[in-house]
Formats: structure tokens, C-alpha cells, sequence
């Protein structure tokens, strides 16, 4: 009897062990969030933002054979850091980003933008109903989340010194417009922007008059948010000249193009090369006159996605470059 | 009944005890701490070497420029005279000297001995205004006589600035006597400059400079070849045969200064790419204090030293300890990892090979902990290699990485079905694919697999041309066809 009633008691004892496990031990954890660890895992939910972004430059950031060729395969691997990020909430808005080890050929992915830090996903509606609940963050919008890795060529700092933040006008609003102008359509995830000929086109208007001998050429930044060209220190364009062919100026039908000015932003090792970015508003002023320049002329605006021309002497904007605006002079 | 009270009790206590305790990574200032120490230092030799000289008495106008003067155009003991007196005059005589050396107007002959000058008083002002003509000078031929003077001072606190300019020196000239006088302040990054000068110099000439440079350099440290003299500075030189002198506390502040710009105070990658760079090509000796920065409070002082360390490779191998217990780091764990690779640390296996085979930890640390068991390349690692790449569940660009680390272990058979895949998946990374496959081939031995290495090779691309995306996803459809038709010569099911 003794025995039966030391085992109950020791039952007993037992039994309030667990139930104070129950109450005071640390709760369990909530499930946690679901770990994204592709952009394809977004694809099934998100069909026509995935191929967007599929077909943008972002999904090229790591793979795009002109990345590779300049960084060397990216045994630069400075360049790893904004063309293969970590996301920009894990190191917040306004610093740099960090580079990631895994998915790299995914380059800067869904995750780069959508995932918070510690789990779950950032949007601009908020739905815990949905597979990845998002969770409203406004910053997506702001420039500055852009700016982690876009700025680090200056391109926000350019948009800050212009009268567009004054006007409300962002990234956004040029590079991610409401898909047909419908805000209830989404954004585009496309993300235009120095390699789409048309958008480069708007930024930029080619003018010219005639003072006395010289032409007077002004080349202004009518559209561009920031310097034209920005960003990439490999971006350049170039305005050339010929006399108008069929004129009595032009030796011949083929005349060579003639360089009058060169807007760039040199690298670190180029001595001698002037920073000279259309800054944002800017119009710039170029006088030409001189030998074949008295008569009619063609003009042309060039956009060049790497900087150099394979023969620096007698250089072929027209196979080597985008043309971007074309003018016929005639006195 | 008391026991059996015990016995409930300790039960439950032994029930609600904290779980075994993770190991912990600490933060502190470990940046502030190593940068004050430095400054310290600094000031004290600074005070110290200001109460042992005596005041500088000032200088008559055109004292300095007679000196010159008398260098540029007097031969034998007169010219001697100019040398001597100089180094009484000291920092007096340092900024009309400079610009002296600076004035585009002025007689190169002068100019050239300034710089002569400056060497010879040796201050860290005067050897400080021969760095900036060799940063800043617009003529060739001054900023590699002032290269050439800096290594007649023992100004090693300027082996950073120098490191960096010799990245972005395009002088022939200016680059073998930035070399030269980088190796005689015991840093021997100018060599691979110098076996670059050589192959790929204008003209023979300067590529015979660059290889007696080479040899004069190697000769100087007692060294039988400037090719083991390379080896040496690339690994951690067990043996000490290369010379790596004591920093002075100067060059110790340089290395603080430059962890510091590694900070998230600096939003500009360009300061940060720099001191990557400068820092990566300082010197085994600067180990110790990239492991404690490892442990800052910043977040980019961490992944950035951890990078500085991968880039450092071998001649880092002191730090595998350290990186080893940055794995605990979550926020630094997968720069840890590919650090240890790179750095080419084996008892850093065991670690490595837990964190790919936990499934629980983060996707970043487990596909850094595969590509580095690959840089590895250890027969220990096949085994947790092999199961990765074989569980269907794993993410795939997991299972890629594991088919890589497996070729690099010479068992590329395994892995080469799922690379074979990957080669036209737009999920995978089919760039890296290719490259892995087309070393897989390369190693092989067998006739087949040396066949289908040149009808591989005949697909490249031409030399120089840079192919579009296009023309990437034809080859390597080519490529994959290719090598499907020769899967089962090869051995292969």
C-alpha cells in the first residue's frame, strides 16, 4: 500500500512536471517563413512578372556574354556584389548590397528585390491569404532602393540634383511603368533602360542652327531622369558628322563620319578623359565649322554600350553603335 | 518518498533545461580597437622622433633650387655636396623640392634631380610628395623616376597607395620601377606585373627590361628563380626564404585605414573595390588582423575581410582557424566558407562537409560549403558530394555545384549527367556548366574523351569575339549533342 501510494504521488509529481513543461517552456516557434531559394519558385504564381523579368537585363545581370567578356568571367569579382545580389532588405535601403554565393545565373533575381530580411516577401499589396503573403513595403518604390546598386555609379545622386524628385517623378515611374498605363495592371518588370533604343531616344533632343560660318549644335537632356549616359562608366555617345552626301561638299556618297564630341564618364585608369555626362536638363553647346562643314551636313547622335571603337582613327558608329537622333543640315 | 519527490522534480527540470548551446560568433569593435591601437602607436614614435629634433632653422629663398641646381649639372664630389647637405635641411627643404619636381616649365634635367633629392631626405613628407608624382604626374618619364627613387627609402607605409597604382599604371616604364621598388619594401605583388610586361610588352626590348627586372629582383633575396620567387610570395612561405620585413607602425595604420574603408560607412563600392584589392595583395603578415576583423560589429567589415582573405588564397592559410568559426556567423557564414576553399585549408573539411550535408542550414552557406570542398579537393568530401548530387529533393543549383566540386575532385563521371543537363537548362547556370564540363574533358585521359575534347573545342568561339547570348545557347546545344552522341563511348550510362 505504501508502495502504490509513493508510485502515485511519484505519478503525480510527474504529471505536474508536465504540465508546468507545457505552460512555462518556450513555445514553439512559429512555423517558419517560407526560404525562397530560387526566382523560378515565384514563376507558378507570378507568370507574366517571371517572364518579364526573364526577359529583362536583371535575369542577364550574371550571364550576358558582354558582363562576362568585361569582367573577365568575373574573376573581377568586385562585380559580383550588385550583378549576383544578396537581398537589399537583408542589408537594407541606402547601403550596398553583398554578393551571394548560390544561383548566381539567376543575377539580380525575384529574391534581390522581394525578400525581407529573416523570411517572407516584401510588396506592394499586402495578402496573407496567398502562398508567399507579402507584406506592403513602400520602399520598394522609392529610389533608393534602386539606388543600392544603381548609385554606385552616381545615377541617384544625378535624379537628386534635377527638378524630378521636386516633380515626384522616380525610377519607377520610367523604368517599371504601370503595364499600359493601368495601375491596376501592375508594373513592369521589365525594367527598360539603357538597352532599349527607344527609351534612350526620348531622353535626349538634337538641335542646330546657323551662326554666321559655324554650325551651332545643342544636343539637350529632355527625358533622361539622370545624366545621359549614366550608370555604367562602359556606356558613351558620340556625335558625328559628314558632309551631306549628294551635295557639292560631299567628296563622295560614303563619306567618313567625323567625330565633334564625345559624352563620357572615364574609368579609373583613363588619365586624360574629361567626365562629361549630359547632366540631367542640361543642354550643351557645340560649335562646328572648318574644313567640309560650310556646306550641308549630316549629323548624327550615336549610343554606344561599350565604350571603345574597334579602329579608335577611323571609327564606324554605324555598325558599332545605335543610332539615336539624325539631322540633315542645310545652309 | 523524498527520493521519489526527487526524482519527479529533477525529471522535470532536466525536461524544461536549455537546449545544447550553439556555438556563438562574437561581435565587438574589433575595427575601432585595432585602429586605435595603430594611431597610438603612430603618435608616440611621432613624438617621440619630434623631441629628437631640434627645430628647423628657416631657409633663404633659392637655397633649395641652388642645390638642385648644383645635382642636375655637377659630376664627381660636387655632385656629392648637394646630397649631403640635403639631409641636414630635412622636411624644411621638402616643399620646394616638390615643386620644383612638379613645374612643367621648368628644366627636366632639375626636375629629375628634385626627385633625386627627395629620396635622399627620406622623411615620410618627402617620400610622401614621391608618391604623389608617381600618382599624379602627367609625364611618363617623372612618375617612374619617382618610382625608381621610392625604393630608395624605406617607406613601406606606402605599399598600398603603390599597390594600386601599379593597377592602373599604363607606362611600361613606371610599371617595372613601381615593381622594383614595391619588392624592396618586401611586397612582390609587381612580379606577376613584371611576367605580364614580359609576355605581352610593345617591344622586345622592354620585355627583356621586364625580365632582368625579374631576375635582379629574385637575385636580391637570395632566391634561385624569379619563378620560385613568385611561388614563394604566392603561399604562405613556410620557411620564411622571402624576405617580408617587420611593418613599420605606419603601414600598420595603413592596413586599419584600409579595413576601415571595407565599412558600410562607405556607400561607394569603387573605395571598397580598392581596398579589396590593396588589402588581398599586402602580405601574409596582415592574416592576424583580418581575423579579428572578422569579428566586427559592422556586417561589411566582416564579408569583406572574409573576402579579402578568400582573395588572398594560400598565403592566408593562417586564418583557416578563424574562418572555421566564422561558419556560426549567419550573416558571414558563406563567405566563411568560400574563403576555406580558396584559402585551401584541409582541416576545414570535417566543418564544411557538415554544413552541406545539414539540410536545415541556409541554402547561401550550403552551396558555398560545396564549391569550397571542391577548391579542396579531398577524397572525404566524395561521399557527402555524392549524396547531395543524388538526392533528387536538393535544389538544383545545389546539385550543380556538387557535380562541379566532384569533377575538381577527379571524379567528374559522377557529376557529368547532371552538368550535361544543366547545359541548356535556363534554371541552371549554363555558363558554368560548360566550363566545368569542358575541364571534366580535358582531364580525361581516355582517347574518347580526348577525341571529343577537340571536336569541342572546335566549337569556341573565335579568339577576341565576344558572342552573343545567342550564339552561347547554339553552342552549347552543339556541345550537349556533341556529348550525348559520345556518352556511352565514353563510359557513361
Amino acid at each position: 500500500m505504501k508502495f502504490l501510494r509513493g508510485a502515485l504521488i511519484a505519478c503525480l509529481m510527474a504529471l505536474c512536471g508536465w504540465i508546468l513543461l507545457a505552460i512555462f517552456a518556450p513555445t514553439e516557434p512559429a512555423a517558419a517563413p517560407q526560404e525562397f531559394t530560387s526566382s523560378n519558385q515565384c514563376r507558378d504564381c507570378h507568370a507574366q512578372v517571371f517572364d518579364e523579368w526573364q526577359s529583362s537585363w536583371h535575369a542577364q545581370a550574371w550571364d550576358d556574354p558582354d558582363v562576362r567578356a568585361l569582367s573577365d568571367n568575373f574573376s573581377n569579382t568586385d562585380c559580383i556584389d550588385c550583378h549576383a545580389p544578396r537581398p537589399v532588405f537583408e542589408t537594407g535601403i541606402g547601403k550596398r548590397v553583398l554578393p551571394r554565393s548560390s544561383r548566381r545565373s539567376e543575377g539580380v533575381d525575384c529574391i534581390a528585390c522581394h525578400a525581407l530580411a529573416g523570411g517572407g516577401v516584401a510588396g506592394t499589396i499586402q495578402n496573407p491569404r496567398v502562398a508567399c503573403a507579402p507584406v506592403t513595403q513602400v520602399e520598394l518604390q522609392r529610389p533608393e532602393f534602386c539606388g543600392v546598386c544603381h548609385d554606385q555609379h552616381k545615377t541617384v545622386q544625378e535624379w537628386k540634383a534635377s527638378s524630378y524628385p521636386s516633380q515626384g517623378v522616380g525610377c519607377i515611374d520610367c523604368h517599371m511603368p504601370y503595364r499600359g498605363g493601368d495601375p491596376q495592371a501592375g508594373r513592369d518588370h521589365t525594367c527598360r533602360g539603357g538597352h532599349d533604343m527607344e527609351l534612350v531616344r526620348s531622353a535626349v533632343e538634337l538641335r542646330a542652327r546657323r551662326e554666321g560660318h559655324e554650325w551651332v549644335i545643342e544636343i539637350e537632356n529632355v527625358g533622361a531622369g539622370h545624366s545621359f549616359p549614366t550608370d555604367e562608366r562602359s556606356r558613351a555617345a558620340d556625335l558625328f558628322w559628314r558632309p551631306l552626301a549628294g551635295t557639292a561638299s560631299a567628296a563622295s556618297t560614303s563619306e567618313p563620319w567625323r567625330r565633334a564630341h564625345r559624352i563620357r564618364s572615364p574609368y579609373r585608369y583613363e588619365v586624360g578623359v574629361v567626365d562629361n555626362l549630359l547632366l540631367a536638363h542640361e543642354v550643351r553647346e557645340i560649335r562646328l565649322a572648318g574644313e567640309g562643314a560650310g556646306g550641308a551636313i549630316e549629323l548624327a547622335l550615336f549610343y554606344k554600350l561599350t565604350p571603345y571603337y574597334k579602329d579608335p582613327e577611323h571609327p564606324d558608329p554605324e555598325t558599332e553603335a545605335h543610332l539615336i537622333q539624325r539631322l540633315e543640315l542645310v545652309p | 518518498m523524498r527520493r521519489l519527490f526527487l526524482a519527479g522534480f529533477l525529471g522535470t527540470a532536466w525536461a524544461c533545461g536549455p537546449p545544447a548551446e550553439a556555438p556563438v560568433f562574437a561581435h565587438f569593435a574589433a575595427l575601432e580597437e585595432g585602429l586605435g591601437a595603430a594611431r597610438t602607436r603612430v603618435q608616440a614614435e611621432l613624438d617621440g622622433a619630434l623631441e629628437a629634433t631640434a627645430p628647423a632653422e628657416p631657409l633663404e629663398p633659392g637655397h633649395v633650387a641652388g642645390l638642385v641646381h648644383m645635382l642636375a649639372y655637377s659630376t664627381g664630389r660636387i655632385a656629392e655636396l648637394p646630397l649631403e647637405e640635403i639631409t641636414t635641411l630635412g622636411d624644411a627643404a621638402v616643399p620646394a623640392l616638390a615643386e620644383l619636381a612638379t613645374r612643367s616649365d621648368h628644366d627636366s634635367g632639375e626636375r629629375l634631380a628634385a626627385c633625386a633629392l627627395l629620396a635622399r631626405v627620406a622623411t615620410p613628407l618627402a617620400c610622401e610628395q614621391l608618391m604623389v608624382l608617381v600618382e599624379r604626374a602627367p609625364e611618363n618619364w617623372l612618375r617612374s623616376q619617382a618610382a625608381w627613387r621610392l625604393a630608395e627609402t624605406d617607406a613601406d607605409w606606402l605599399v598600398p597607395r603603390m599597390l594600386l597604382r601599379l593597377k592602373y599604371e599604363k607606362d611600361p616604364e613606371t610599371v617595372i620601377w613601381l615593381a622594383n621598388a614595391l619588392s624592396s619594401l618586401g611586397n612582390f605583388e609587381g612580379l606577376a606585373t613584371l611576367w605580364r610586361l614580359e609576355r605581352e610588352a610593345p617591344t622586345q626590348e622592354l620585355s627583356v627590361r621586364a625580365r632582368e627586372r625579374l631576375d635582379a629582383i629574385a637575385e636580391g633575396q637570395g632566391i634561385e628563380s624569379a619563378q620560385l620567387h613568385w611561388q614563394l610570395w604566392q603561399v604562405d612561405d613556410p620557411e620564411g626564404r622571402v624576405f617580408n620585413s617587420s611593418p613599420s607602425s605606419r603601414l600598420e595604420l595603413e592596413l586599419w585605414k584600409l579595413i576601415e574603408q571595407l565599412s558600410g560607412a562607405h556607400f561607394q563600392l569603387r573605395g571598397v573595390d580598392d581596398a579589396r584589392f590593396q588589402l588581398s595583395r599586402m602580405g601574409a603578415w596582415i592574416t592576424p588582423a583580418l581575423c579579428a576583423s572578422l569579428h566586427d560589429v559592422d556586417v561589411y567589415v566582416r564579408v569583406h575581410s572574409a573576402q579579402c582573405l578568400e582573395r588572398m588564397g594560400p598565403r592566408a592559410s593562417a586564418a583557416g582557424p578563424a574562418l572555421i568559426e566564422a561558419l556560426a556567423d549567419p550573416s558571414l557564414a558563406n563567405q566563411a566558407a568560400a574563403a576555406l576553399g580558396r584559402v585551401g585549408y584541409p582541416p576545414a573539411e570535417p566543418a564544411l562537409s557538415a554544413a552541406l550535408a545539414d539540410k536545415a542550414a541556409a541554402h547561401e552557406l550550403r552551396v558555398a560549403a560545396a564549391a569550397a570542398l571542391g577548391r579542396l579537393g579531398l577524397a572525404a568530401s566524395a561521399e557527402v558530394l555524392t549524396a547531395t548530387l543524388n538526392r533528387s529533393a536538393e535544389p538544383g543549383d545545389l546539385r550543380q555545384v556538387a557535380a562541379t566540386a566532384l569533377v575538381r575532385l577527379g571524379l567528374g563521371d559522377r557529376g557529368a549527367a547532371c552538368l550535361l543537363e544543366a547545359l541548356e537548362d535556363p534554371a541552371a547556370d549554363r555558363g558554368a556548366a560548360e566550363e566545368t564540363l569542358e575541364r571534366w574533358l580535358n582531364g580525361r585521359e581516355d582517347q574518347a574523351a580526348q577525341d571529343l575534347f577537340t571536336s569541342w573545342l572546335e566549337l569556341a568561339p573565335p579568339p577576341g569575339l565576344i558572342p552573343s547570348s545567342a550564339q552561347d545557347l547554339s553552342r552549347r546545344a552543339a556541345r550537349r549533342s556533341l556529348l550525348k552522341a559520345a556518352w556511352s563511348g565514353l563510359g557513361l550510362k
